[in-house]
């Protein structure tokens, strides 16, 4: 089969194989979306967590911004047809952001406990910035929504 | 003498232009529903079925199963060996084309 190729039928398996990955991937959807809303979600979290004074309060609030958003873009990701390709390869680069960001969230309660910060917007609302940087860095990186 | 030419390096599984257009469908992207791969390729359910079977066999695509509510689905993708063949075969292609070409 290989034998009686010529340029002509080599090229035109060559237009073909570019017009069904491109037309493929023009449907794709990356995890940009996904780390904006989790960035948003977890940023916002901290914030309820520095600024409502009652604890069980703080707690329910803390845990449906963190749940409820990722519950919805973890639904919305899976129904996806096509997903993108995302860089950074290998898929390590998103837990490296996740983990990244889930140390600097850690930190930023342990030091708002323990500083006895409750209420400071001047220490909660940097920390909620510093928080959702990771995510909103790999978000940026990633190729579309 | 003859082992030098470009058809020496196209891959036997990928001739068949079914499977090329299937791995073609999934070079760009991480993973594809099966029925998006299906209508992008224009073949039968049974006639994909096959066909992803021999590329998942040769260990060039894989398979994964799940739910999405109610309905299952099936997502396929590219591994390493898959990118690598095809990356392999389409070389061997443009070269057959001739250098000028560059798609």
């Amino acid at each position: 089969m290989a034998d009686g190729m010529s340029p002509e039928q080599a090229r035109a398996a060559l237009d073909r194989a570019a017009q069904l990955s491109r037309r493929v991937e023009s449907r794709a959807r990356s995890m940009k979306a996904y780390s904006l809303v989790n960035a948003a979600a977890w940023a916002v979290s901290i914030l309820a967590f520095g600024f409502i004074e009652s604890i069980p309060v703080r707690l329910v609030v803390w845990l449906a911004l963190l749940v409820l958003p990722l519950v919805g873009v973890v639904s919305w990701y899976r129904r996806q047809p096509v997903t993108a390709v995302s860089p950074p390869r290998p898929r390590g680069g998103w837990v490296i952001y996740s983990w990244t960001m889930m140390v600097v969230y850690a930190i930023a309660v342990i030091v708002g406990q323990v500083a006895d910060l409750y209420g400071e917007p001047l220490y909660w609302v940097p920390a909620a910035v510093v928080v959702a940087a990771p995510l909103t860095i790999l978000a940026l990186r990633l190729p579309r929504a | 003498m003859t082992g030098n030419h470009p058809r020496h390096e196209l891959d036997e599984l990928l001739m068949h232009p079914v499977r090329l257009s299937v791995v073609a469908a999934l070079a760009g992207v991480e993973r594809a529903e099966f029925a998006l791969v299906r209508d992008t390729v224009e073949v039968t359910d049974p006639m994909l079925s096959k066909q992803v079977a021999l590329l998942e066999g040769a260990g060039y695509v894989g398979v994964h199963k799940g739910r999405v509510g109610r309905r299952t689905r099936t997502w396929l993708g590219l591994t390493a060996d898959g990118r690598e063949a095809y990356g392999r075969h389409l070389a061997a292609l443009r070269a057959i084309a001739g250098d000028a070409f560059t798609a």
